[in-house]
């Protein structure tokens, strides 16, 4: 039984798609068998993010239309044997895969796989719920500004109104210069403010940056870029993310 | 000194905002009727009636009103 996690946020641009990228190759490098499902129909990026887009043959919108089995639309990253991507259907036609076709793809990855990564599209809309709906564990990915965050707030409170609990937060591009010179807010705070676990915060690195303009992946970047990365998958996959920084504050539904 | 980090209070803020949304709307109608009732004891001009519903850190509803008094009715309507 695979752990579904989604990677949301509210805002687009935080970093939740190279958040999933990184985080899925580092579970896979623990020896999980790792599978990321983009939803984000029709605005596919993970499959670029991950460096395999030249790979897709199939995506997730012909499993839907029947077009294809699993098998076929299932691409293996070839630096990392346990990593796999499903990608989404890069067409405009966004209305074409259902809640109940996602959950029927979901079932059939569910015994394949240790855990199944949803990228989640950025906003609140049908396509958002449609990743929503897949997950039990939620994963909300911000970067320490204030209108990104009290997006992700507002995502907080829709997940936890569709009954998933198990939130954590990732604080993505933390600038450590800024941070020490207080001109930045700390990643604490920020998940002290939105009552949530914090799971990790990410330093901003030109390493990644660079690593995605030179060749399309975020997965090429340098170990100590994505070492983060590594310990925050360590912290998912040991269960040390079960231990509450923030345990005695109860998250309320809004 | 304040050494709470710079943006966190104003983090706070939009936070509490969002969870009790209270619109201008609702401030308006409040002190409208402030004024009604304040018009009964004194004369007062609405132009000089401030009031401002705002929410503290708590999250609680705090109503602040100010208001220039021209003369008290108190006299006549106790006579």
């Amino acid at each position: 039984m695979a752990r579904k996690i989604v990677l949301t946020g509210g805002k687009g641009g935080v970093g939740k798609t190279t958040c999933c990228a990184l985080l899925g190759a580092g579970l896979s490098s623990l020896g999980a068998r790792v599978v990321m499902l983009d939803v984000d129909i029709g605005l596919n990026n993970l499959d670029v993010a991950a460096g395999i887009d030249t790979k897709v043959s199939y995506d997730i919108v012909d499993i839907a239309e029947g077009k294809c089995r699993m098998r076929q639309a299932l691409v293996n990253h070839p630096a990392f044997p346990l990593l796999y991507i499903l990608p989404s259907g890069h067409s405009l036609n966004v209305g074409k895969v259902t809640i109940e076709d996602m959950q029927k793809i979901i079932g059939e990855l569910n015994s394949s796989f240790d855990y199944i990564l949803i990228d989640c599209p950025a906003g609140i809309g049908k396509e958002f719920y449609r990743a929503i709906y897949l997950a039990s564990e939620a994963v909300i990915v911000t970067t320490p500004n204030i209108v990104a965050i009290r997006d992700a707030n507002k995502v907080a409170s829709l997940i936890l109104g569709c009954g998933i609990s198990n939130l954590s937060l990732i604080v993505n591009r933390v600038r450590n210069d800024l941070l020490a010179k207080r001109l930045m807010l700390n990643p604490q705070d920020i998940a002290k403010s939105l009552n949530i676990k914090l799971l990790g915060a990410i330093s901003e690195s030109d390493k990644i940056t660079v690593s995605a303009n030179k060749t399309g992946s975020v997965l090429d970047a340098s170990p100590e870029a994505t070492r983060e990365f590594n310990r925050i998958a360590e912290d998912i996959h040991l269960g040390k993310r079960t231990e509450n920084t923030f345990g005695f504050l109860k998250r309320r539904r809004v | 000194m304040n050494n709470e980090p710079r943006g966190l209070g104003r983090l706070k803020q939009v936070l509490i905002n969002d969870k009790h949304f209270c619109p201008d709307r609702l401030n308006d109608v409040v002190s409208s009727d402030i004024f009604k009732v304040l018009s009964n004891y004194m004369d007062i001009d609405s132009a000089d009636l401030l009031s401002k519903i705002s929410i503290d850190e708590q999250g609680n509803y705090v109503l602040r009103f100010k208001v220039k008094c021209k003369r008290l009715k108190i006299m006549g309507l106790l006579s």
